[in-house]
């Protein structure tokens, strides 16, 4: 017991890790941060986590980020957010695994008026039974994403042509939005069929390599995020018809962008995580002054292809494009 | 843990002839019927002194609130553990429990009536363990193994894989109520371990449960319905994990078909860090109660210190090795 004990302080005081020191008179020097993201284990989420810390060094403020060990850590996630609510942040940046996990937890920080800024969708009618208000709810519209997809796809393929669509959990909201944005910009192109793939790499490659068996003359793939666009352009590559068969993917990851390099998946709607952790950063620095800010902040986003691939690659993690934060202008 | 009102069994394990000093002091004085106790102690030192806002009044009633969970399914687990056995699915009788608060919103059947769906769908599912157990004659490892895949998958049919918002002034009220400094939920599983502790030391069937671990053969030669006694034991477990579901359900606001696993994993640990015995014939109900506080505690410390997540699993893990490997030397 007393081995157990002194290993058990050893291994603590070993993983403490050292604060960092506050700048002096940098606008956020008051400011001390919690966030609590999805998971790191999705690139998108270790995108954010360092946007979140650049942005806070910049401004000064200190900065905790959290998150749960993977995509189904609902009660764990929870759970760090019930301990983070109870120390002395100022301010809460959180993206909840499920759309409600978090609302209890926030009440408290909501009683005492501390900003709650959203990375992801909260559900709307859970946060006002429990009266937690939002700063606000920094986002991209996936509808867009999916909408520049098939606008390009329209573009490559003369207007007409089958594609599959490929999701991710079946009633993800992200996932819903690309694909409805996708079929709002679809013309003349026919949806011949649309898988759930449920996120996952391997399933994607399933779901395609039936696809392209079951329609011999299918000309593309859109799909909700990179990892399973990696899977479909794998069973594409495998049917031996790269280049032959389109494939868009959703996010752009780094993998993804190789892949476009190396003239394997044609494209990605590119979302910024990078920049919207600064975002969100920037919404409890203008929050904590005093500031109002819109419901739903709105992140940029692009279309990455052969064409602009390495200008986005070089410019990583930021946009390849000018970019103004709407948020800015409203800090003092 | 070995209280003056632990029941210990025949067959326990003897410790083996071990050298070294620290073993025989070990195995001479009670220190390890208090180890886990102590543990909590040390945790609670290291982390005052870590972190100032670790022993806080609000601190403490976070680690209070995220354990309650964990205890009623480690208590549920114990149960099973004295019998020499062992519950795998208990994790997944979490799930689909919560699930069935989410199909009685989906058919507007209300939360109470969901309530009631989940404890039902917890013992039902328990029974059918124990049935399996005792009538098919294979080991638990097996049946709550297999029973944890279809338990899961019957989630994912029955929720259709959507979680389904809970708003409810019911569950509000029990996941975020609290009477004095006491919260809701905590009191909860306050209770469910009173009467989790009389049935295991005060009745006839407690004593039973004891008796089949600690000699399975034995107490079928005694006359013991060996069988009867198993079901019931699973039915406890799965009845239990049905209340952890709704608990579950009320603190995250949703019925969720893909959460719950990590009970699994945690309530076995819970419950060998408090002394109760793989071979069975051995425990408490305190020690799984004080063990679960322990994991809960070095959990929420960690977060405070701002240790990442990927780190927690191999401190939880180490802990429960480290402290499975001391009880070896218990007497």
């Amino acid at each position: 017991m007393k081995i157990a004990a002194k290993l058990l302080a050893g291994t603590i005081l070993a993983l403490v890790a050292v604060a960092p020191s506050a700048a002096q008179d940098l606008p956020g020097k008051n400011l001390k941060i919690a966030a609590v993201l999805k998971t790191l284990a999705n690139p998108y989420w270790a995108a954010t986590q360092q946007g979140i810390e650049a942005k806070a060094k910049e401004i000064g403020a200190t900065v905790t980020v959290q998150a749960g060990t993977d995509e189904s850590s609902i009660d764990e996630q929870t759970n760090i957010v019930q301990t983070m609510v109870g120390q002395d942040y100022n301010c809460f940046i959180v993206a909840p695994i499920s759309n409600s996990n978090l609302i209890q937890p926030l009440v408290t920080a909501a009683q005492k008026k501390i900003p709650i800024v959203a990375g992801d969708a909260f559900d709307d009618a859970a946060l006002q039974a429990a009266n937690v208000k939002l700063a606000t709810y920094v986002t991209v519209r996936h509808t867009d994403a999916g909408k520049a997809v098939a606008e390009e796809m329209v573009k490559r393929l003369g207007g007409t042509g089958k594609v599959a669509l490929i999701g991710g959990l079946a009633a993800h909201p992200a996932s819903i939005q690309r694909l409805d944005g996708f079929r709002s910009g679809a013309g003349g192109l026919e949806i011949v069929q649309e898988q759930a793939a449920d996120w996952d790499r391997e399933k994607a490659l399933n779901a395609a390599d039936a696809i392209l068996r079951a329609h011999p003359d299918l000309k593309g793939f859109y799909v909700a995020n990179d990892g399973m666009a990696l899977g479909v352009q794998q069973a594409v590559t495998n049917a031996g018809l790269t280049g032959k068969v389109l494939v868009f993917g959703t996010d752009a990851i780094d993998d993804a962008l190789t892949s476009i390099e190396a003239g394997q998946l044609t494209g990605t709607a590119a979302q910024f995580p990078f920049l919207m952790g600064g975002l969100e950063v920037e919404a409890c620095l203008a929050a904590s002054q005093g500031a109002t800010l819109d419901a739903v902040t709105v992140a940029p986003q692009a279309l990455i292809t052969s064409e602009n691939v390495a200008a986005a690659k070089a410019s990583s993690p930021q946009p390849f494009f000018e970019y103004e934060s709407p948020i800015a202008k409203l800090i003092k | 843990m070995t209280k003056p009102d632990s029941q210990t069994g025949e067959a326990n394990v003897a410790a083996p002839p071990v050298s070294g000093q620290l073993a025989r002091f070990a195995r001479s004085s009670k220190l390890l019927d208090w180890a886990i106790v102590l543990a909590l102690l040390a945790v609670m030192v290291v982390g005052g002194i870590a972190s100032p806002h670790f022993l806080t009044v609000a601190n403490i009633t976070s680690i209070l609130v995220a354990s309650s969970i964990l205890i009623v399914v480690a208590i549920g687990q114990t149960f099973i553990i004295i019998t020499a056995g062992i519950d795998l699915s208990v994790g997944s009788l979490v799930q689909v429990s919560s699930v069935m608060i989410g199909v009685a919103v989906t058919y507007k059947l209300g939360v109470p009536a969901g309530i009631l769906m989940a404890i039902l769908m917890g013992t039902l599912f328990g029974v059918l363990n124990g049935v399996v157990v005792s009538k098919g004659k294979i080991s638990d490892f097996i049946a709550t193994l297999g029973m944890l895949s279809i338990a899961s998958g019957t989630a994912l049919v029955l929720s259709n894989g959507r979680p389904v918002s809970v708003i409810s002034p019911l569950l509000t009220s029990l996941a975020s109520g609290s009477i004095g400094p006491f919260p809701n939920i905590a009191l909860l599983a306050a209770t469910v371990a009173i009467i989790g502790h009389i049935v295991l030391f005060h009745t006839q069937f407690g004593t039973h449960l004891f008796a089949i671990g600690g000699n399975h053969e034995g107490s079928r030669n005694l006359g013991l319905k060996v069988g009867r006694i198993k079901v019931a034991a699973f039915a406890i477990s799965g009845l239990l994990a049905g209340i952890a579901g709704i608990m579950l359900t009320a603190r995250i606001g949703s019925a969720e078909p893909a959460t719950g696993s990590s009970y699994l994993l945690n309530s076995i640990a819970a419950s060998v860090l408090g002394g109760t015995s793989l071979f069975g014939g051995r425990g408490t109900i305190l020690g799984p109660v004080i063990g679960a506080l322990v994991l809960m505690a070095l959990l929420n410390l960690m977060t405070l210190l701002g240790v990442g997540v990927f780190y927690q699993p191999i401190v939880t893990g180490s802990v429960v090795i480290i402290f499975a490997i001391a009880y070896r030397f218990q007497k």
